[in-house]
C-alpha cells in the first residue's frame, strides 16, 4: 500500500521568495560574468532540490491507520485519533494531518517527530456542531520538512467515523412520576423496596404489611405505604411526551436529562417513537441512549421524509 | 472530493530560543560585507543583534514597530555619509542587511523566520559581487550549510538540545549531495551572452584612463589582484623590463593627464626578428574594460583593438575579454607621430612657471639631442636629491610643479613622470605618459607572474626621430631617502635604485623591511603555493565562461554547439544526478539500521530452514527455540543471540565492528540443516 | 544477589507449593517498589504467601482484615487525648508497618480503600492535618476476592491503577493439593521459617534493579505495547502512561531477577500480564488476559 501512494510536491510561497531572488541575482551574474556566482547560485538551488527529495522521503513508509474516536455533545470538539507508524529507517519530522474536505476540523493534528520505527498518536480536533454520524473520508499528510521550501503531501483514505451527541439543553423539569402515566406495568410486580414513595389507596387482598397504621388511626382512609424500588419508578425519558415542535430541542432534552440522571447515577429509560430502553444505570446504557439521540432521524433523513410524504398524499389527491 | 485544500499558514510563533539561528545565520552571511561598511555600520549592526539576544535570553517582551521603524533612520544616515545612495550593489546590499537586522527585533512567526533565512541564502549570493577567492568560496558554503541547517532547526520541532546533532547531520546530507549537482549544473548549464545595463558603481580594479594626482597612490595601498601572466616557452623578459603598458595620455591641463586624440584604430604588426613573449594574460574578474600587454604588443586578440599607443583596448561592443593571448615585441617601438599627436605632445599647461622654463632653458642652450636633454633631466632629478615616497606633502594649485621640482622633490611615479613629461615638452621633445603596471610576482609552480594592484605605475615616453617612442623612466633613477618600509618595497619593486645604488634586475618582491630573512624564506613556499591555487582556481572556476564552456563542449565531440542539446543534456544529466542523489540517501538511510537487516537475515535464514520467529517472539526466545531445533548448530546460534542481544538491547553503543563481526558470523551460518535422524 | 534471590524464592516454596510463577512475580513487584494485588476465590492461599513473603524477607507485617465496617482512621490510626499529658497523641494505625497485609481489600467500602490506597500512591499518611511518613520499606500486598461475590465494593479504575502487578494463584494441581493435605499445617511452616534477606538487602536490590540498562530500542517496544493498547477496539482507554512507567519498572525489576544487566523483550512479555490485566478495562480476568495476548501478539518485537 504505501509503495503505490503518490506523494506530492508542491512549492511554497517561500520557495517562490527565493526562486525571485535567485532569478535576480542570475540576471546580475549573467551581466556581470560572475561565473562564481552562478555556481553558488546552483549550489543554493541544488540544495532547494535535494530538500524537495528529503522531503518525500519524510513521508515515505508512513502507515497511517485510525484509532478509536470518543463520542462528544454538539458543540463540543472530537478529538480524532490518528495512528502513524513509521516503517522506514530513519526518523521523521514535522507531521501535519488535516483533512481538507472536512471544513469542520479545526485544529490540524501535528507530530514534530517520529522515530524510526515507532509509532505515535495525534489527534484532529473537529468542531462536533452538529449531532450524528459523522465521516471524515481520510486525512491529508504533509510536512514542510525540511526546509520549508517544499511541502510534501499525500491523501490517506481512512475510515474516520465520529458521534455527536445532541448538546444538552432545555428547561423542562425532569419527570419523576412517570409511573402515574402508566409506563408501569401493574402494581402486582412491585417489589418492596427502601426508599418510602408515595401513599396510595389501599386495595382490598393486598397485604396489610404496608398499611399506613398511624395515618387509620388518626381517622384517615385506608392508605397503603409505597416503596420506590430498583428498576421500577424511574423515569422514562419519552420524546413523545415533550412539549415543544422543533425535533432538535426536544432531543437536547432529553440529552440533558440523561446526562443529569448519569451524573447522579440513577436508573432511567429512553423511549424515541422508533425505539425504548427500559430503565437502566452505567456507562454503557448511557451511551446507547445518547447514541439514539444521536442518530435519530437526521435534519436531512426527515426532509426526505417529508418529500416522500408529500409526493405521496399528491399521488392519492 | 476535494483533496487538496489550502495549507495552514506559518503565522504561528516561533518556539523561545530558535530565533538565535536566523540571528546566527544573518551575523555570518554579513560578515563579509562588513568589511565594506564602517565601523560605525557595523557597531549599529552588531548592538542591533545583541539587543535582540538579550531580548530572547532574559525572555523579554519584543519591541514595537513604533521603536524599531525609526531606527532605520540612523543606519540610513550612516549609509548616506559613506556611500551617498543607498542604490547599487554595495550601499544596496549594506542597506538590505541593516533593515534585516532591524527587522530581526521583531522576528517571533515562522514567517518572519523563514525570510531571514532565505535572504541570508541571497546575501551569500550577493557576496560574491565583491570577492572571488578560494577562502571566500569556502565560507560561503560553510554559510549555506548554517543557514539550510537554521531552516532545518525550524522544522525539526522544538528540542533544540537533542536536535542540533540530527540537524547537523541531515544539513551535511543536503549539502553534500547539492555540490556534485551544482558543480554538474554549473559545468553543462548553457551561459548566455548577457549584457544588460547595469554597471559597477565602485571596487573596481585597475588602473583609469586618465592621471590625477594621487590615483597611483590610491592604488599602491590595494594589493589585490589586476592579472595573470603566463608566457609561453617560458620566455620571459628580466623583471626590470616588464613594463604592462594600459593607457596612454597625451593631454594635460597642468593637473589632469588624459588621452585627447581620437581612438584611431590600428592594425597589428608584422612580427620581426629579434626578442618576442607570447604572453597569456588573465584579467581578474573586476576588470573592466582594458586589457594590458607587455611592451610593445604587435598582436590584436580576438576581441580587442589597438589604439593609438600600441595599446589593447576591449571592442566596447563585445563582451570583455577577461582572458587573452598577445605576442609584444620590445624592439617594436611605437612609431607613429601623426601631426595631431605631435601638436598635443607638445602641449603645455597655460600655467607654466618661468622657472621650469628657465631650468630646461639652462639644458637647452648647448643645443642637444632629445636624448642628451632626457638624461640631462633625469641627473637633474638624481643629483638634487629627489626622493621617492608615498605619502608627500600635498601639492596644490598653479605651482605645484614648481614646488615638486624646486622645494619639496618628494614623490612617485605619477610625479616624476608628469614633471619629466613636461620638462621634456619644454625643451621641445614630444613626450607623453603611459599608465599601467610595472614588475610582477613571479609563481615559479604556476610558472606564471602576478601583477598586483600595487604594482601599478606611470612612465613617460618620449619621441626620438628615427628610434620612435622611446620608454624613460624618471623614477627609476631615484634614491631612496628617509625610506618608509612602504615606499622602500615600491622602490624596489619599480627597479630603482635603494640609496643611491643603481640596481640593474631587483629580485620579484624583496624581502619586507621588517621581516627576519627566515620568514621570508619559510613563507615563501606556501605563499607561492596559495598563488598557484588561486591561479587555478580563477582558471577552472572564475573563470569558467560561456566560452570554456563552449571549448570543453568541442572537446568532449560536440562539434557543432548547440544551444538547445546543451539545455536537454542539461536538464537529462540534473535528472540523473538527483536520481543519484536519491539512491544514495536511500543507501544512506538503510545502512543505519545493519544490525536489524543482519538479524533480519539470520531470521529468514531459520525461517528457510523450518524455525520462523513469530513477530512478537524476543531473541532470546527464539534463539533458544533455534538452538533446540538445530543442536549441531546450537553453539554458534546461542552466540548470534546473545551477541545480538547486547548489541541491541545492550548498554554499549551499537559499533559498526561489533556488527560487521555479527553479520559475518550469521553469514557463516547460513541456513542450518536439521539433524538427520 | 541472584543466589539470595533464589534462596528466598526456595525458602518460600517450603510453605507455598507450586506456585513459583506467582512467587517470582510477587518478588519482582516487591523489586520494583511497586504493590501487589492478588486476586483470587478465597482459600486459595493468597494469605499465606503474602505472610511466608513477609517472613521470609524479614520485615515487619501488618495485617488489616478488611470488612464492611472498617473506616479509615482504624487502618491509618488517629489522635486519642491523653490525660497524663493533656495532650493529643497519635496513635499509628496498622498501616504504619514495612509490608503491610490488606486481605480482602474490596470488602471494605470505598472511602477506606481509598484511604489505604493514598498512603501506598504517596507514601505518606495525612491524619488530623500532620503528615506522617511511610516506613522505608513499604509494601502492600492486598487480597481480593473476584468482583461477582457477594458483598464486594471492587476497585474502580483510578484505584486498581496504583497496583503495580496483579496476580492470580489458581486452583493447585492434584499432587500439589496432595502434598498439602497430607504435609505440616502450613501456618506452623510460616513459623518456622527463617528470614532470608533484610530489609536493607531489599533496599539495595531495588537500587541495583533501577540501574538495569533500557535500551532505545526497547524502550520503542514498550511504547509501542501501551500505544497499541491503547488504540484496541475494545480495550477501554487503554494503559495509562503511569502503566507505561510501572511497565518499565517492572520489566527492570524482572530482568534483575534473571541476573542480567539488560531489559530483553522476553522481561517485558513475562511481566505484561501482571501489569496490564487489571488496568484494561475488561469484565473479566479471562477477558483481560486475551486482550493482554491480543496486545503482545500484535506488536513486533525489534
Amino acid at each position: 500500500m504505501p509503495a503505490s501512494r503518490k506523494i506530492h510536491l508542491r512549492p511554497t510561497p517561500f520557495c517562490y521568495v527565493l526562486a525571485g531572488l535567485l532569478f535576480a541575482m542570475w540576471l546580475s551574474a549573467i551581466n556581470w560574468e560572475n561565473n562564481l556566482g552562478l555556481l553558488v547560485l546552483a549550489m543554493v538551488g541544488s540544495v532547494a532540490v535535494v530538500s524537495a527529495v528529503h522531503a518525500r522521503r519524510n513521508l515515505a513508509d508512513l502507515e497511517i491507520t485510525a484509532g478509536k474516536v470518543f463520542p462528544v455533545f454538539a458543540g463540543q470538539y472530537a478529538s480524532l485519533i490518528i495512528q502513524t507508524r513509521n516503517r522506514k529507517g530513519h526518523d521523521s519530522y514535522d507531521l501535519c494531518f488535516d483533512s481538507p474536505p472536512m471544513p469542520q476540523v479545526k485544529i490540524p493534528a501535528h507530530l514534530a517527530q517520529l522515530p524510526a520505527g515507532s509509532h505515535r498518536s495525534c489527534e484532529l480536533i473537529v468542531d462536533a456542531h452538529s449531532r450524528g454520524r459523522h465521516e471524515v473520508p481520510g486525512v491529508r499528510v504533509s510536512t514542510l520538512y525540511p526546509l520549508g521550501l517544499f511541502r510534501a503531501w499525500f491523501w490517506q483514505p481512512l475510515t474516520l467515523n465520529y458521534l455527536v451527541y445532541p448538546q444538552p439543553a432545555g428547561s423542562q423539569i425532569q419527570p419523576e412520576h412517570f409511573a402515574k402515566m402508566g409506563w408501569y406495568s401493574s402494581s402486582a410486580t412491585l417489589r418492596p423496596g427502601e426508599e418510602f414513595y408515595e401513599l396510595r389507596p389501599y386495595l382490598p387482598g393486598e397485604s396489610l404489611h404496608h398499611v399506613a397504621w398511624k395515618l387509620v388511626a388518626k381517622g384517615r382512609p385506608w392508605l397503603v405505604k409505597e416503596f420506590a424500588t430498583d428498576g421500577l419508578e424511574h423515569p422514562i425519558f419519552d420524546f413523545s411526551h415533550l412539549s415543544g415542535e422543533d425535533v432538535e430541542q426536544r432531543l437536547s432534552q432529553l440529552a440533558l436529562w440523561i446526562q443529569e440522571s448519569h451524573q447522579d447515577d440513577n436508573l432511567y429509560g429512553l423511549r424515541l417513537p422508533v425505539i425504548y430502553y427500559p430503565p437502566s444505570s452505567g456507562e454503557e446504557h448511557y451511551h446507547r441512549c445518547l447514541t439514539a439521540l444521536a442518530i435519530y432521524e437526521t435534519e436531512e433523513k426527515r426532509k426526505a421524509r417529508k418529500r416522500r410524504h408529500h409526493s405521496r398524499s399528491s399521488k392519492k389527491r | 472530493m476535494k483533496i487538496s485544500g489550502p495549507f495552514h499558514k506559518p503565522a504561528e510563533s516561533i518556539s523561545r530560543g530558535l530565533v538565535y539561528w536566523p540571528i546566527a545565520s544573518l551575523a555570518y552571511a554579513s560578515v563579509p560585507f562588513i568589511f565594506h561598511l564602517s565601523w560605525r555600520g557595523s557597531l549599529f549592526i552588531c548592538l542591533l543583534i545583541l539587543w535582540r539576544v538579550y531580548l530572547e535570553f532574559r525572555r523579554l517582551n519584543l519591541p514595537s514597530s513604533w521603536i524599531t521603524a525609526p531606527l532605520v533612520i540612523p543606519f540610513l544616515a550612516i549609509l548616506l555619509a559613506e556611500h551617498h545612495t543607498i542604490f547599487g550593489e554595495e550601499a544596496g546590499t549594506l542597506f538590505l542587511i541593516g533593515l534585516l537586522s532591524i527587522r530581526l527585533l521583531e522576528l517571533h512567526t515562522v514567517r518572519d523566520y523563514m525570510i531571514t533565512c532565505i535572504t541570508c541564502y541571497f546575501l551569500v549570493v550577493v557576496s560574491l559581487l565583491f570577492a572571488q577567492g578560494i577562502i571566500m568560496s569556502v565560507y560561503l558554503f560553510t554559510a549555506i550549510l548554517l543557514v539550510t541547517v537554521s531552516l532545518i532547526h525550524l522544522h525539526m520541532g522544538s528540542n533544540l538540545r537533542a536536535s542540533f546533532r540530527p540537524a547537523l547531520r541531515l544539513g551535511m546530507k543536503i549539502v553534500v549531495p547539492a555540490l556534485p549537482l551544482a558543480l554538474f549544473a554549473f559545468v553543462f548549464f548553457p551561459r548566455f551572452q548577457g549584457k544588460l545595463t547595469l554597471e559597477y558603481h565602485s571596487i573596481k580594479i585597475g588602473v583609469q584612463d586618465s592621471l590625477e594626482a594621487g590615483n597611483i597612490a590610491q592604488m599602491k595601498k590595494d594589493n589585490r589582484l589586476a592579472f595573470r601572466v603566463e608566457f609561453a616557452n617560458d620566455q620571459c623578459p628580466v623583471s626590470g623590463e616588464l613594463y604592462w603598458r594600459c593607457f596612454v595620455l597625451n593631454t594635460t591641463d597642468g593637473w589632469r593627464w588624459w588621452n585627447g586624440s581620437k581612438n584611431r584604430q590600428m592594425t597589428g604588426f608584422k612580427e620581426r626578428p629579434g626578442l618576442k613573449y607570447t604572453q597569456n594574460i588573465t584579467l581578474t574578474p573586476q576588470v573592466q574594460r582594458w586589457m594590458v600587454a607587455l611592451d610593445y604588443p604587435i598582436t590584436i586578440p580576438t576581441g580587442a583593438l589597438m589604439c593609438e599607443g600600441q595599446i589593447l583596448k576591449n571592442n566596447l561592443y563585445g563582451a570583455s575579454k577577461r582572458q587573452y593571448t598577445v605576442v609584444s615585441q620590445p624592439e617594436q617601438r611605437p612609431q607613429d607621430l601623426s601631426p595631431e599627436t605631435q601638436r598635443r605632445c607638445l602641449m603645455l599647461p597655460r600655467t607654466l612657471s618661468p622657472l621650469v622654463k628657465r631650468l630646461v632653458g639652462r639644458w637647452k642652450t648647448k643645443q642637444k639631442p632629445p636624448e642628451a636633454l632626457a638624461t640631462e633631466a633625469l641627473r637633474f632629478f638624481r643629483d638634487h636629491q629627489f626622493i621617492y615616497t608615498l605619502d608627500p606633502e600635498p601639492v596644490e594649485g598653479q605651482d605645484a610643479l614648481v614646488d615638486f621640482l624646486f622645494r619639496q622633490r618628494a614623490g612617485f611615479c605619477e610625479h616624476y613622470a608628469t614633471a619629466f613629461a613636461i620638462l621634456m615638452r619644454t625643451a621641445g621633445v614630444p613626450a607623453r605618459i603611459v599608465t599601467g603596471y610595472m614588475g610582477g610576482e613571479y609563481n615559479p609552480y604556476g610558472r606564471f607572474y602576478a601583477i598586483r594592484q600595487d604594482h601599478a605605475h606611470a612612465w613617460c615616453e618620449i619621441w626620438i626621430q628615427n628610434k620612435g617612442w622611446v620608454r624613460m623612466d624618471p623614477t627609476a633613477v631615484l634614491a631612496v631617502k628617509n625610506p618608509t618600509p612602504k615606499a622602500l618595497l615600491h622602490a624596489a619593486q619599480q627597479g630603482m635604485s635603494v640609496e643611491g645604488q643603481a640596481s640593474s634586475l631587483p629580485s620579484p618582491r624583496p624581502s619586507l623591511w621588517r621581516q627576519p630573512a627566515w620568514w621570508t624564506k619559510l613563507s615563501r613556499a606556501p605563499r607561492l603555493w596559495w598563488e598557484l591555487a588561486e591561479i587555478q582556481w580563477n582558471r577552472w572556476v572564475v573563470g569558467y565562461d560561456r566560452h570554456s564552456q563552449e571549448k570543453l563542449f568541442k572537446h568532449l565531440g560536440m562539434t557543432q554547439f548547440r544551444w538547445l542539446a546543451v539545455l536537454a543534456a542539461a536538464l537529462g544529466g540534473t535528472a540523473v544526478s538527483g536520481a543519484l542523489a536519491a539512491a544514495w540517501l536511500k543507501r544512506q538511510g538503510k545502512k543505519a539500521d545493519h544490525l536489524r537487516r543482519s538479524y533480519e537475515t539470520f531470521c529468514s535464514n531459520l525461517a528457510a530452514a523450518g524455525v520462523k520467529r513469530k513477530k512478537w517472539e524476543g531473541p532470546c526466545d527464539f534463539t533458544r527455540r533455534a538452538a533446540l531445533a538445530f543442536p549441531l548448530q546450537a553453539e554458534q546460534i546461542r552466540r548470534i543471540g546473545l551477541q545480538y542481544t547486547r548489541l541491541c538491547y545492550g548498554t554499549s553503543p551499537t559499533e559498526k565492528a561489533l556488527v560487521k563481526e555479527l553479520t559475518a558470523r550469521i553469514k557463516k551460518l547460513g541456513i542450518p540443516k536439521a539433524p538427520v535422524n | 544477589m541472584k543466589k539470595r534471590l533464589d534462596r528466598v524464592v526456595d525458602q518460600v516454596k517450603r510453605v507455598v507449593i507450586g506456585k513459583e510463577p506467582a512467587l517470582r512475580m510477587s518478588l519482582c513487584c516487591l523489586i520494583a517498589k511497586g504493590h501487589l494485588l492478588i486476586e483470587d476465590l478465597p482459600g486459595m492461599g493468597k494469605t499465606t504467601l503474602a505472610r511466608t513473603l513477609a517472613k521470609v524477607l524479614g520485615m515487619d507485617v501488618r495485617r488489616i482484615q478488611f470488612t464492611s465496617d472498617l473506616l479509615p482512621a482504624d487502618i491509618l490510626g488517629c489522635s486519642i487525648f491523653d490525660k497524663q499529658s493533656q495532650q493529643f497523641v497519635f496513635r499509628p494505625g496498622p498501616i504504619f508497618g514495612q509490608m503491610v497485609l490488606a486481605d480482602e481489600i474490596n470488602r471494605a467500602p470505598p472511602k477506606t480503600q481509598s484511604a489505604l490506597l493514598e498512603a501506598m500512591e504517596e507514601g505518606q499518611a495525612s491524619i488530623d492535618g500532620t503528615t506522617y511518613a511511610m516506613p522505608h520499606p513499604f509494601f502492600v500486598i492486598a487480597t481480593q476476592n473476584p468482583h461477582h461475590l457477594v458483598g464486594t465494593y471492587p476497585l474502580p479504575e483510578s484505584q486498581l491503577d496504583r497496583f503495580l502487578i496483579r496476580i492470580d494463584l489458581g486452583f493447585p494441581d492434584r499432587e500439589t493439593e496432595r502434598e498439602m493435605l497430607t504435609g505440616v499445617n502450613r501456618r506452623d511452616l510460616i513459623n518456622d521459617l527463617e528470614p532470608a534477606m533484610s530489609p536493607a538487602d531489599l533496599s539495595a536490590m531495588q537500587e541495583e534493579a533501577a540501574k538495569v540498562h533500557v535500551s532505545q530500542a526497547l524502550t520503542n517496544y514498550l511504547l509501542d505495547l501501551v500505544n497499541h493498547s491503547r488504540c484496541m477496539a475494545d480495550g477501554g482507554s487503554g494503559l495509562s502512561p503511569r502503566a507505561g512507567m510501572f511497565l518499565c519498572r517492572a520489566s527492570q525489576a524482572w530482568a534483575f531477577m534473571e541476573g542480567r544487566e539488560m531489559v530483553m523483550p522476553e522481561d517485558v512479555q513475562a511481566v505484561f500480564p501482571g501489569v496490564a490485566i487489571h488496568r484494561l478495562r475488561s469484565g473479566t480476568v479471562a477477558s483481560g488476559m486475551a486482550m493482554v495476548e491480543q496486545i503482545l501478539k500484535a506488536v513486533p518485537v525489534p
